[in-house]
């Protein structure tokens, strides 16, 4: 459970770190990055939080955010370009 | 006895064999180590592109890595194919999704890290504003 203490202790800083790029980030790009990273940390505390409460459910928590993260991913691609490829 | 071995037994708790309880530790804080280091180079790092290629790392091996040694600390046969599922996914699409980011970014006109050669986007987006066009229009007023 140490490691698990550990690895909560950085996702957090990526959380963190990714919420500054938010803030501070020049342009909509870094933006849309950083939103990214957060949200892939996110994803990694919903794991950790899976093994704290010991629930089976998580897993398919993951697989369905893992879908709507890449499709997160590709519209926010689109919205910069205001739709065009 | 006290709360203080509660907390301790909680720390080492072990359900599982000894090996197994190790190596998914090490794997969850290899995957954490990832995304630290994307988060700092969120911070750090000179320009959009070069940070998103850190964050495509982390959140591809990174998640990969920490799902698999929370999977490795609660074991069961029913979550195995979802693990892998999971993992095929995750690895697939990441780095998908980070370019696709990162070439929309370049369709609009992030700056480029000077430093950087080899621009083959240049060619297929010739307007990138970062760059003078070589035959601005006329000014219609004057």
């Amino acid at each position: 459970m140490i490691g698990a203490l550990i690895a909560l202790l950085f996702l957090l800083l990526a959380a963190a770190a990714a919420t500054y790029r938010m803030f501070r980030g020049p342009d909509d790009a870094h933006r849309a990055i950083g939103s990214d990273l957060m949200f892939f940390s996110v994803v990694g505390l919903i794991g950790l939080i899976g093994l704290f409460t010991a629930s089976p459910v998580v897993f398919d928590l993951i697989i369905i955010a893992t879908v709507v993260g890449f499709l997160a991913s590709i519209s926010l691609a689109r919205a910069l370009t205001n739709g065009r490829r | 006895m006290g709360p203080v071995l509660d907390v301790t037994s909680w720390l080492l708790l072990t359900d599982v064999p000894v090996w197994m309880s190790i190596t998914g530790q090490v794997l969850m804080v290899l995957g954490a180590v990832l995304f630290a280091v994307s988060a700092l180079g969120m911070v750090r790092l000179p320009d959009l592109y070069t940070k998103s290629s850190g964050v495509a790392t982390s959140s591809g091996l990174g998640i990969s890595l920490v799902i698999t040694g929370v999977f490795l600390l609660v074991p069961s046969w029913d979550t195995l194919p979802k693990l892998i599922a999971a993992v095929a996914l995750q690895l697939i699409t990441a780095a998908v999704g980070e370019m696709a980011i990162a070439r929309a970014a370049y369709l609009v006109g992030t700056p480029v890290y000077s430093p950087t050669k080899d621009n083959a986007l240049a060619e297929e987006s010739p307007l990138h504003p970062a760059q003078p066009p070589d035959d601005p229009e006329p000014d219609e007023l004057s």
